[in-house]
């Protein structure tokens, strides 16, 4: 490394430093430090001649190494880089003295005190810049193409604004069909619009995009790589339903294999080759593998041959710059018992109510549940959410946030369906918070639905008697009354838990889960849709529970974050970024855990550890406990951050308590510190 | 008390001591900023670093600088939820385990000072400086020389 | 800052409307993606509402420390051009672009000059209630908004100003100067994205809890500023005399919920519960020794993690209680006795008398954008509509307008920022497409 050359450049802030600190001064007593060619004071060394100055000492060769004694690095840090630059230093050969914020301003009543320290700020920077090394930022490439996990409305949405934004997208679907639990509606609320119809038309907008390929029957296996350029291998189950198909069904017909139908939440039941539903996507039929019983019966019954038996799946690669994990939610599951499920047919699931109202569910739209007339519906809120933990069980503690507005919109067409029947709703809270919710709770109430409130500790109890489930409540509303209402029908209101997705990709990928299980993004606040890993982005509902709407603004703003990362050739970083002294390194491992980012790896036959820089963050945990002094965040080594902390101590010794041991003094130097006479220069 | 002894008080109110602070550029570092915007005070021996996180600080660098002549040492991190790099247990720890050794050096272990500072949190920073520097003073200087 | 007029393509740039963190984070998602940015706020620094409170929930993050680096950000962004103190006046559609009108009041402090040391300040005479404190504590006449203002430059209030001269004096880089006007400034955009925000409920309408005139009851944002750590007075205290409250209320759904058009408007305004819970938490840590009453419809704690934190205020000891609040009459010492009825532990109609009464007023729509666009769709209320609500929430039924944060519909500061991002998003899908992508 060359010899240091360090300009010192005092600032005066307008007076905001001068005023207190003596300039002249401190400048003087920079230039006697050692390693100081160049020390100057100037009015505004953020103005343009201020810089300039500095760039003139550069260019003629007197500086290379800057210390800036003013404000806050916060405020100019970037600027004086800058100036380096331009002047063709490294920026990185720069450091900065707060003489203002933690100086003159803090110290504005003692201004000989407050010299001394800006003496001792300007000293530790000088000491600091002389051990600094040019740095280069990090520059890593990117592939310039998306991977979207989940083929639902977050996946499509994301899907259709990555690639209208120009980007190739790749999107795989884990089962057969897009749409995941969209299609599995009957109405959206508040809007009341027919669920099919968005879906088609956001489907059809993304199977017609060019830049977009899909993957059905696709799972992620592995990913490895980092921001910017990750190689996925990903898994296609065959469909065995080739594109000749023309969706007429016969397969199903001849299908011996009759299993409870996932559509439908297990109400009916379909075959081991099915289409759930009329409109869905692709539009062909597709074996279910662990249905099937390879009997063969489709194969010969297909008048266009599209039917084929096939056993293995397909692997391949992708490599891309982004991902996005968008694969979703399922419904919460009751126990057995819990408020009678399973013990008793007419206790279902609100999704399952929602399927008996759907055209394409199990009794075409009928709202029949064996032949009983239903005159009394109880729908019970709070199932599977908000639950109180009891002893170690792991509990949902968390409110599903939808429930309480789809449960409100599914009484309106209880009662517009059965005008005659009671519609009771036993809740703890009403959570209609979103735009429009409100009224729906408002029409709930003039339409007659019953409401009836019940607390965490003393749950409503079903108990099925004879063919009637008889439901009994202690409401709050009546001041306590306990209330006991006989049931045709009682559904329950389940939250939404984290699809098979969320804990399979957590596990490969390495991305953290939340207590709740689902996806644990960087910051809840101003980061919700990055994960920990750089480049892993996150959409929809296996981040959280959400309804369409904040599901659409989940995807596009993740697809937003993606596309800030595609749109460049290039990723990057700072350059603070931990590195490996390959002369020290003895490959003890006692780095390893200190890395929470996967940054290190012990290459065990060359008895050493590797950075990966695209992982590391700089913290510097690994460089602390290195006992070799191998490992160094650059910009604030070890040496650096030891260099600083003598400067601090050091030259304290004048004008102070001087101990017994070594009782050197300064004539005539009692508190003025570290300077004595002004010196010229 | 006699009139010797209070002259002693006297004596030992010269010394101011110096006290090291590790700030973190996320939150006590920005703090301290506020501190100066605000126009308050706080005793001006206190030296500060800048440091990315405080888990890169090595422990024996807080050895060393007790050695040089320090009389105290802040270390200031963030509040465990603002931190971005998860340092702030690692810290904690970290400084305790040097309790023992900063007592075979003959000092006491308050002097080492690890504290959460958030970056608006200036009545914190104003009473974590001036406890440590009341401290200080109580405890006196370290017998450690400071170089000239 | 770039010179405004200095854009080369409008159809790489976008006007965003509005500098709170809806405006900020769709500022930086298209920045940050090459698109040229114009950030346009009314007051002199940008920051919004999530700057003035205390502590965000369920983090308990400090809105400060989480905010004030996107705001620098949005300051030293190469692509975005920072325009404060500044209102938009037309966006008149021409073919695919709008061409767009801005008028940026005189601050009478030279931003170039000014290095926001507050020397001004010290040297102003004139006191003023201060806005970024809600009234609470004073500012000056020429005055930085705020400690983390961005910019950082001082802004003088003629109205309030005695035209001394005593700041044009003190000004160690003479930034004052009288002499400015107001500038007309006009670009070309591609897009636009209105992020205007909210304000509140109007208390004085509401006559049952005093309109306006109790001192002890004070509107929600107010504690903030009382509990934030470097707050006018140093701690939590009443109004009228300064003493620190011993019992305090917090009434919910204050101007919401209601079809009573003289008690309010009939939306959930979605934030108040939970920065109530929020701040009753903090005000028990803060003073210990209180009794908090939150007097409540729902309790609607429906986000992540939101469900725990409001577990853990009831385990702090917050009570809350389910009832609607009538009426409050004022005592002549100050306190305040509310007539309630409530159902739970206790049942029926009581009178409970408080030190100090806090308001959760609902949020309502700052600026009626079609002064802008007079064919965008707004409702009764005021908030944007978007005609597909549920798969493109951003997009207005004007083509190249998006919105996002609560100038579409109240919404809290995790949502705001998922909405800025896709109005980002789609306003920068829509510029690809029109420029033939």
């Amino acid at each position: 490394m060359e010899e240091a050359r360090v300009g010192v450049y005092v600032c005066h802030c307008g007076g905001n430093i001068s005023d207190v600190v003596d300039v002249e001064k401190v400048t003087a007593y920079a230039a006697r430090l050692e390693g100081v060619a160049v020390s100057r004071h100037y009015p505004f060394m953020c103005s343009n001649p201020g810089q300039a100055l500095i760039e003139e000492d550069i260019r003629a060769g007197k500086v290379n190494r800057v210390v800036v004694a003013s404000c806050s690095p916060r405020l100019h840090e970037n600027t004086f880089r800058k100036a380096l630059a331009r002047a063709g230093l490294n920026p990185y050969l720069f450091e900065h003295a707060n003489v203002r914020e933690q100086c003159s301003w803090a110290h504005g009543a003692e201004p000989e005190r407050a010299t001394e320290k800006a003496g001792a700020l300007i000293r530790m920077a000088v000491a600091k810049a002389r051990l600094l090394e040019p740095l280069e930022s990090l520059k890593l490439p990117v592939v310039p193409e998306v991977l979207v996990i989940g083929g639902g409305a977050a996946g499509l949405r994301t899907t259709l604004d990555l690639a209208e934004r120009g980007f190739a997208v790749h999107l795989v679907e884990a089962t057969p069909f897009l749409g995941g639990r969209l299609a599995q509606l009957y109405r959206v609320y508040p809007t009341d619009e027919d669920p099919l119809a968005l879906l088609g038309d956001l489907l059809g907008r993304v199977v017609r995009h060019p830049r977009v390929r899909i993957y059905t029957g696709t799972t992620v296996e592995a990913v490895e790589g980092v921001v910017g350029n990750w190689t996925v291998r990903l898994a296609q189950k065959p469909r065995c339903v080739s594109e000749a198909c023309t969706s007429c069904g016969r397969c199903a017909d001849v299908c011996p294999v009759t299993v409870p139908d996932p559509f439908n939440y297990g109400l009916g039941t379909r075959k081991a080759v099915y289409l759930p539903y009329p409109e869905a996507w692709p539009p062909r039929y597709a074996v279910d593998p662990e249905a099937c019983t390879h009997c063969g019966a489709c194969v010969v019954v297909c008048p266009e041959g599209a039917v084929y038996l096939e056993e293995s799946p397909r692997g391949f690669e992708l490599r891309v710059g982004a991902l996005v994990v968008a694969t979703g939610f399922v419904p919460y599951e009751p126990a057995r018992g819990e408020y009678g499920y399973g013990l008793h047919p007419n206790v279902i699931t609100l999704p399952q109510l929602v399927r008996l109202f759907s055209p394409y569910g199990p009794t075409r739209g009928a709202l029949r549940l064996g032949n009983r007339e239903i005159r009394n519906v109880v729908v019970i809120s709070c199932v599977g959410s908000r639950q109180t933990p009891r002893n170690e069980e792991k509990v949902n503690t968390y409110c599903s946030r939808c429930c309480c507005s789809a449960s409100l919109a599914a009484e309106l067409e209880l009662k517009r369906r059965l005008p005659q029947a009671n519609v009771y709703h036993l809740y703890r809270d009403i959570r209609t918070y979103a735009r429009n919710a409100e009224f729906l709770y408002e029409r709930a109430g003039l339409a007659g639905v019953l409401f009836l409130r019940y607390a965490a500790e003393e749950p409503p109890v079903v108990v099925p008697e004879g063919d009637t489930l008889m439901v009994r409540v202690r409401d709050q509303l009546t001041f306590g009354e306990e209330i006991e209402i006989p049931a045709d029908l009682v559904v329950l209101a389940t939250g939404m838990v984290p699809g098979p997705g969320a804990a399979d990709l957590a596990a490969r990928m390495k991305l953290p889960l939340g207590e709740d299980g689902f996806l644990l993004e960087v910051h809840p606040k101003l980061r919700p849709v990055e994960m920990p890993l750089d480049g892993v982005f996150v959409a929809g509902t296996v981040q959280g529970p959400k309804d369409l709407t904040e599901t659409a603004c989940s995807a596009s703003a993740a697809a937003a974050k993606a596309a800030i990362l595609l749109s460049r050739a290039q990723v990057e970083r700072d350059p603070f970024l931990a590195r490996v002294d390959a002369t020290r390194c003895t490959g003890c491992g006692v780095c390893l855990p200190e890395c929470d980012y996967g940054a290190l790896t012990l290459v065990a036959s060359e008895r050493r550890v590797v950075v990966e820089a695209a992982m590391c963050k700089g913290c510097g945990s690994c460089a602390a406990v290195c006992p070799e002094g191998a490992l160094a965040v650059c910009g604030y080594t070890t040496e650096q951050l030891a260099a600083m902390v003598e400067a601090a101590i050091a030259g304290e010794g004048e004008g102070e308590h001087a101990p017994a041991i070594d009782g050197e003094r300064h004539a005539g130097q009692a508190g003025a510190g570290a300077f004595g006479a002004a010196a010229g220069g | 008390m006699s009139g010797e002894e209070v002259l002693d008080m006297e004596g030992e109110g010269e010394y101011e001591p110096l006290i090291l602070m590790f700030a973190e550029e996320q939150c006590s570092y920005p703090c301290a900023d506020t501190v100066g915007l605000a126009r308050l005070s706080y005793p001006p021996n206190v030296r500060i670093v800048r440091v990315r996180c405080c888990s890169m600080i090595p422990p024996e660098l807080i050895l060393d600088a007790f050695r040089k002549g320090v009389d105290g040492i802040i270390v200031a991190t963030c509040y465990p939820q603002d931190c971005p790099y998860r340092g702030v247990e690692r810290t904690r720890e970290r400084m305790k385990r040097l309790e023992p050794r900063l007592r075979e050096m003959g000092l006491e272990a308050d002097r080492l000072r690890v504290e959460a500072i958030c970056s608006i949190c200036t009545n914190v920073f104003l009473q974590v400086t001036r406890e440590m520097t009341e401290l200080l003073k109580l405890l006196g200087p370290t017998p450690y020389k400071r170089a000239s | 800052m770039r010179e405004a007029r200095d854009v080369t393509d409008a159809l790489r740039s976008v006007l965003v409307v509005g500098g709170g963190i809806a405006g900020v984070q769709a500022a930086l998602d298209l920045a940050d993606q090459g698109f040229h940015v114009y950030l346009v706020e009314k007051e002199p620094s940008v920051g919004g509402r999530m700057i003035q409170l205390q502590k965000v929930f369920p983090t308990l993050d400090c809105p400060s420390c989480i905010f004030t680096p996107k705001m620098v950000a949005v300051a030293n962004h190469p692509l975005i051009s920072l325009l404060t103190y500044a209102t938009v006046q037309e966006a008149r559609r021409e073919d695919k672009i709008f061409g767009v009108k801005i008028l940026k009041k005189p601050r009478y402090v030279d931003e170039g000059a000014c290095v926001g040391c507050g020397v001004c300040e010290k040297a102003c005479p004139v006191d003023v209630p201060s806005e970024f404190e809600n009234g609470l504590g004073m500012r000056k006449a020429i005055y930085i908004p705020f400690a983390q203002a961005v910019p950082k430059v001082a802004v003088v209030d003629l109205e309030s100003c005695i035209l001394c001269g005593a700041c044009e004096r003190k000004c160690p880089t003479k930034a004052v100067n009288f002499t400015q006007v107001e500038e007309q400034i006009e670009l070309e955009v591609g897009a636009v994205v209105l992020a205007t925000g909210f304000g509140f409920f109007d208390t004085t309408r509401l006559e049952q809890f005093g309109g306006g005139q109790f001192a002890n009851v004070i509107p929600a944002l107010t504690v903030d500023r009382l509990l934030v750590a470097n707050s006018p007075y140093g701690a939590v205290v009443r109004p009228s005399d300064g003493k620190i409250p011993r019992r305090i209320a917090f009434i919910l759904c204050v101007g919401s919920r209601t079809r009573n058009a003289s008690l309010g408007l009939p939306y959930c305004s979605r934030v108040c519960c939970m920065y109530t819970v929020r701040q009753a938490q903090s005000i028990i840590l803060n003073l210990r020794r209180v009794q908090v009453d939150v007097y409540y419809m729902d309790i609607r704690a429906f986000g992540k993690g939101y469900e725990e934190f409001y577990r853990r205020a009831v385990a702090t000891g917050v009570r809350f209680r389910k009832g609607r609040v009538a009426r409050i009459t004022e005592k002549p010492d100050g306190n305040l006795v509310l007539r309630a009825e409530v159902m739970g532990e206790t049942n029926g109609i009581v009178e409970e008398e408080y030190e100090l009464v806090v308001l959760a007023l609902g949020l309502r729509p700052q600026v009626d954008p079609r002064v802008l666009f007079p064919d965008l769709a707004v409702d009764e209320f005021g908030f944007v509509e978007t005609p597909s609500p549920k798969l493109d929430p951003v997009s207005t039924g004007v083509p190249g307008v998006f919105v996002a944060g609560v100038a579409e519909a109240p919404k809290d500061i995790v949502d705001t920022v998922m909405q800025a991002g896709a109005a980002a998003m789609r306003a920068a899908a829509y510029l690809t497409g029109l420029n033939g992508g």
